[in-house]
């Protein structure tokens, strides 16, 4: 995979830029890294401008079953301190907060995705889909989304594997050594963790 | 409260007189009186009452700090869960971090850059303020004012001015003919923009006292160099400069405290990136404690790093003032 990036940022077809929402509104670059909450802010700043929006890309001849691929989730996670003193009161809250009524009052309200399964078959979501278009494609991806594991140190990690990724995309590592950096930078944490 | 610090206190009898010498006659000289030990207490009470805002802010905000961070060296501490001890673990992974090993490098190439341009840019606004200009007091207020705006303020306009596609500078750059120049996502321009930024953004403090230094040059030594026939750059090199040698000290010093304490640039222009070229000592501290909640290890960075500041303005202080005599 960080092979196929590599190609891709070298034939230019992903900008190495700051800045990328200005300079795509402006159309001086034809592809960035997003999520839906550009859709309102393009909507506001570049409404001349035709975009359409995809899964991130994979190789050609990666399984159906692998597409789209797996991205992890930002959950809003909701916690109830057990020193409450209304419990029952938090916990009939925290349950409407993640009832479907909750759910279609966020995604209209914050263009966030609920996290529910059968959002395009729900009666209740059609009307807003059929009026935002875009955001179909993002509630087609939600269903391969996953959890971040429950390991002390999985920020670091992850940046691990971020940084192993700008290496390779930059060509200043081969995908080969990029992967062993990162293996290399994980091995130090689970050692420093012990 | 000592001896000689006695006689500052209003309270205590100056002298006692006797009207005149027993032996002589002659009129007796005021001789200062012992101290009398109540009142010295008093003073010492009094002493300690006007010490104490201070003591309390030194012990709030930088002795229990500093004994805190002394702890969390040894400590795994995530801020919500109990700390765990680990004895010489942080120290361990600090000797062999590479990470910090190149924001150490990072921190000494911005250095590099941004102390001699900083001096450079502030002694030559400083030089043109300091003659006879139209509107001085205005490009004075002018120099000055990146000083006081907001620093994240200025590193986002500068985001806009050194964005790659479509910012401003390399437009200017284009409609002269140019090339784009990669000004935050090349490994290679990345500091450099960011030097320019910090400069930009401080260089009208260090304007400020270079011209208060030129200002306290005495006329009589450019007369006595008029007289001698010396050109302009004789009276720069051997008046100007070395009469401000002892704002130079400072200036070097605040700098140096200043490059080491970069942040905000990094950290809003870049992350740290392109391939970690912008990574500085205090961002990367920033990152282990809160972007992965490592407070103990940031901890242990943090006070490395105080040491090794401590350092470098202890030689360069010790370097500098050996140029000046």
């Amino acid at each position: 995979m960080l092979g196929f990036f590599q190609t891709l940022y070298a034939r230019g077809h992903f900008p190495r830029s700051t800045l990328q929402g200005n300079a795509f509104a402006q159309q001086r670059i034809a592809t960035e890294f997003t999520g839906p909450w550009t859709i309102g802010w393009l909507d506001e700043n570049a409404p001349d401008v035709p975009v359409d929006f995809a899964p991130v890309p994979v190789p050609d001849g990666t399984p159906r079953s692998e597409t789209p691929p797996v991205t992890y989730g930002d959950y809003k996670n909701i916690a109830l301190f057990a020193t409450t003193r209304h419990p029952e009161a938090a916990w009939a809250f925290a349950r409407y907060l993640v009832s479907p009524e909750a759910d279609r009052l966020l995604i209209e309200t914050t263009r966030q995705i609920p996290i529910r399964r059968g959002l395009l078959t729900d009666p209740a979501l059609a009307p807003f889909f059929a009026a935002n278009p875009a955001m179909r494609r993002f509630a087609e991806q939600a269903t391969a989304t996953r959890g971040v594991d429950a390991v002390p140190d999985v920020p670091e990690m992850l940046d691990a594997v971020a940084q192993g990724y700008e290496r390779a995309i930059y060509g200043v590592e081969t995908p080969a050594e990029a992967v062993a950096s990162i293996e290399a930078r994980v091995g130090v944490l689970q050692a420093w963790a012990q | 409260m000592t001896e000689t610090s006695e006689p500052l206190d209003m309270d205590t009898p100056a002298a006692v007189v006797p009207a005149t010498q027993p032996a002589t006659g002659i009129p007796a000289v005021p001789v200062a009186a012992a101290p009398i030990l109540p009142r010295r207490s008093r003073s010492d009470w009094r002493g300690a009452a006007f010490a104490a805002p201070y003591l309390l802010h030194l012990a709030l905000f930088f002795g229990y700090p500093l004994l805190f961070a002394i702890v969390l060296v040894f400590h795994r501490w995530d801020v919500v869960t109990p700390m765990q001890w680990v004895g010489a673990g942080n120290l361990q992974r600090l000797v062999a971090d590479d990470l910090f090993a190149r924001a150490m490098l990072n921190t000494g190439v911005f250095l590099a850059l941004h102390i001699p341009l900083q001096i450079g840019v502030a002694l030559l606004f400083a030089e043109l303020l300091n003659g006879k200009l139209r509107g001085r007091a205005f490009f004075r207020t002018v120099y000055f004012l990146p000083v006081v705006v907001s620093g994240v303020v200025v590193t986002i306009l500068f985001q806009q001015l050194f964005a790659f596609d479509g910012g401003y500078v390399n437009g200017v750059i284009a409609a002269l003919g140019g090339e784009a120049v990669p000004w935050l996502v090349s490994p290679a321009w990345a500091m450099p923009a960011i030097a320019l930024v910090a400069t930009w953004k401080n260089v009208g403090l260090y304007v400020l006292l270079f011209l208060a230094g030129l200002q306290n040059v005495p006329p009589e030594l450019y007369e006595a160099a008029d007289v001698e026939g010396a050109t302009r750059w004789q009276r720069w090199r051997h008046i100007t400069f070395p009469m401000l040698n002892p704002m130079m000290v400072t200036v070097v010093v605040l700098s140096t405290i200043g490059g080491f304490s970069l942040f905000v640039e990094p950290y809003v222009l870049t992350g740290g990136g392109p391939l970690n070229s912008t990574l500085s000592g205090l961002l990367y501290i920033y990152n282990q404690a809160f972007t992965f909640n490592h407070m103990g290890y940031a901890a242990t960075l943090g006070l490395a790093f105080a040491l090794l500041i401590f350092a470098v303005v202890l030689v360069q202080r010790r370097v500098v003032e050996s140029d000046v005599s």
